[in-house]
């Protein structure tokens, strides 16, 4: 399970992006975790990596892997390399992985380039190596930043079945996304971010009747929810 | 906005940003001290040259080398156009300014060739009229056929996309254009580089100048050329870390992913993580030769033996106590990627002891060999 307790996170004290964001991700359950450009998603999900400087509050996550929205590999490491470490740090059976890694790899078309460094991949390629690193790993919580930016339709719904039977598996997501109609589609629950603040936690029924909009879809709750926010916000200025 | 305009205004930037990056390092006393003595040193030299040839130049090298010389030297050229990736935008779409600009490119190109052979030709000249005993018809030869072979070369660099046929293609034309000189007499030379300039130079400007498809090329090129000052600078200040070198889309050593521990553990996976890493890290590699190497050649070279013996001891304790092993260790482990498999704080401490040894043990025992040796070789 993962427990976010933030009372005030940034990048210094004295410059707090975020405040009183408290929320949880139970075993089996998707979260998406969606905002504005600039709302404090990112420094949300450096807060639960614990690499940001100032952060009050209580963060309880364990056994997780993290997908970044930039691919990040180790340099002059190939693609196999990388597998074998993995296999190494999880210690789990190795003919279950290579099973699984094989499976994947077959899937995601980089069978042919496994022995290369991912530093020559396309940008798309490595955010495919990237997802396979993640999930081979089968942790309890996974934590996703942006996982359809560069991916091809096909890709998509392959990571979506992906993601399903980690689900299934009783794996907890945090999905940051702006990708809102399918969010709308795959998450049970949202996390609505806006200026640092979280307005909204809940289901798509809930997003609904918050912002008055019956019915409505998550791309159109969102827009209602986040003006709201910014007139508040410049009421009080 | 004509294209000629528009040259003009990149091509003045373009002086304005390397004038500020040479000014970063380059003060007046660097001008004053070294550069005003370099130049008056570069004349005074140039003149004892045209004064005594013979002497500056190895009776074992037959006269012609030197023209092979300037063609190697001509080799790195190529055309630029000037493009900036901002003119997808706003440049791409307008035809006439986008051929323009391309024109005005391109002929400053051909200018700076013709410029760039005259300065080699000029310096060359007392071992062409002197020890090859050419006249001033001929080397006029001479500097056609070196216009010729720089448009040549910088045409195949243009249309040859893939980096190993290109540079195979640079290889046998700058082996043909030498030997040519064996074969051709000048005057024959002359007129068939004479031909070959002009075609070139129509070819190009009726179908290199105004193409699209070399675009992104181009773009890549501007950008190397633009920062060819800073890279520069950042190459010889030992202050700024280099990125490391790779060679091709696959590793060298261990090519095939080979694991080095048969048993996977989180100890093994970062240890040999840590292995290839630095077999792999070209900048990493040369500093652990270069502190093994001092020391090697240290006690080579010093004259008494205890010498020798204290500064193997002050090998050990520098390998043991400085900070230098633990830093690279450090900085290996300082990489974003282990946010995405994190590796346990135990782990961490075991594998630094584990790397520590590997790196330490073969560097004592040869720099310990080498004392030993250095030792019965003094007292002998």
């Amino acid at each position: 399970m993962l427990r976010c307790e933030i009372k005030e996170a940034g990048y210094s004290k004295h410059e707090a992006v975020l405040k009183n964001i408290t929320f949880q991700v139970q075993p089996g359950e998707l979260v998406g975790l969606i905002g504005p450009n600039g709302a404090g998603k990112s420094t949300t999900i450096k807060s639960l990596l614990g690499v940001i400087d100032y952060v009050q509050g209580e963060i309880e996550v364990e056994n997780y892997t993290y997908i970044p929205e930039r691919p990040f590999f180790y340099p002059g490491l190939t693609l196999m390399e990388h597998f074998h470490f993995l296999l190494a740090t999880i210690e789990a059976d190795e003919v279950d992985f290579t099973r699984k890694m094989q499976r994947l790899l077959k899937e995601f078309d980089l069978e042919d380039v496994v022995h290369h460094y991912p530093e020559s991949y396309s940008k798309g390629m490595q955010q495919k190596a990237m997802i396979m690193l993640a999930f081979l790993k089968e942790a309890d919580i996974h934590i996703i930043d942006e996982p359809f930016m560069g991916l091809d339709p096909k890709v998509v719904r392959k990571l979506l079945g992906i993601i399903d039977k980690e689900k299934q598996r009783g794996a907890g997501i945090l999905m940051s996304t702006h990708v809102l109609d399918t969010a709308e589609k795959i998450c049970d629950r949202f996390l609505l971010i806006s200026n640092g603040k979280l307005i909204a936690d809940g289901t798509l029924e809930h997003i609904q009747s918050k912002s008055g909009l019956q019915g409505g879809s998550l791309f159109d709750c969102f827009h209602i929810l986040t003006e709201r926010e910014a007139d508040d916000r410049l009421e009080i200025i | 906005m004509t294209g000629w305009k528009l040259f003009k205004l990149r091509f003045m930037d373009d002086i304005r940003y390397q004038r500020k990056i040479l000014g970063m390092v380059i003060d007046w006393t660097i001008w004053f001290y070294a550069f005003i003595p370099f130049l008056i040193f570069g004349v005074l030299f140039y003149i004892d040259i045209w004064k005594d040839t013979a002497s500056y130049w190895p009776e074992i090298l037959p006269g012609t080398v030197i023209i092979r010389f300037l063609l190697l030297i001509v080799t790195i050229v190529q055309f630029r156009m000037f493009m900036q990736e901002a003119d997808q935008l706003f440049l791409l779409d307008r035809l006439k300014l986008y051929r323009g600009l391309r024109r005005a490119a391109f002929s400053y190109s051909m200018l700076q060739k013709i410029g760039m052979s005259v300065l080699l030709l000029a310096i060359a000249l007392p071992w062409l009229t002197q020890l090859i005993g050419l006249g001033v018809r001929q080397s006029f030869f001479i500097f056609t056929f070196l216009v010729a072979y720089q448009l040549l070369v910088a045409t195949i660099k243009k249309v040859i996309r893939h980096p190993v046929k290109r540079w195979i293609l640079i290889a046998v034309l700058f082996i043909l254009s030498g030997n040519l000189l064996t074969y051709l007499t000048l005057d024959i030379l002359f007129v068939a580089s004479a031909a070959l300039a002009i075609i070139l130079i129509a070819w190009n400007y009726t179908v290199t100048v105004p193409a699209k498809r070399y675009f992104f090329e181009e773009v890549n090129d501007e950008i190397k050329e633009r920062m060819r000052y800073a890279k520069m600078i950042l190459g010889t200040a030992k202050e700024v870390e280099k990125p490391p070198i790779r060679f091709g889309k696959r590793p060298l050593i261990l090519r095939n992913g080979r694991r080095i521990f048969k048993q996977p553990n989180p100890e093994s996976g970062l240890l040999e993580l840590l292995i290839k890493g630095l077999l792999r890290h070209t900048v990493y590699l040369k500093s652990y030769f270069q502190v093994v190497g001092i020391t090697l050649f240290a006690i080579a070279l010093l004259p008494i033996v205890w010498l020798k013996w204290l500064v193997f001891l002050l090998f050990i304790l520098f390998l043991n106590y400085n900070s230098w092993l633990k830093g690279l260790y450090m900085k290996m482990l300082d990489e974003y990627f282990f946010h995405v498999i994190p590796i346990e704080k135990p782990a961490r401490e075991a594998v630094w002891l584990r790397f520590r040894r590997l790196l330490m043990i073969p560097a004592i025992i040869l720099a310990g060999l080498a004392a030993v040796l250095m030792t019965f070789v003094t007292i002998n």
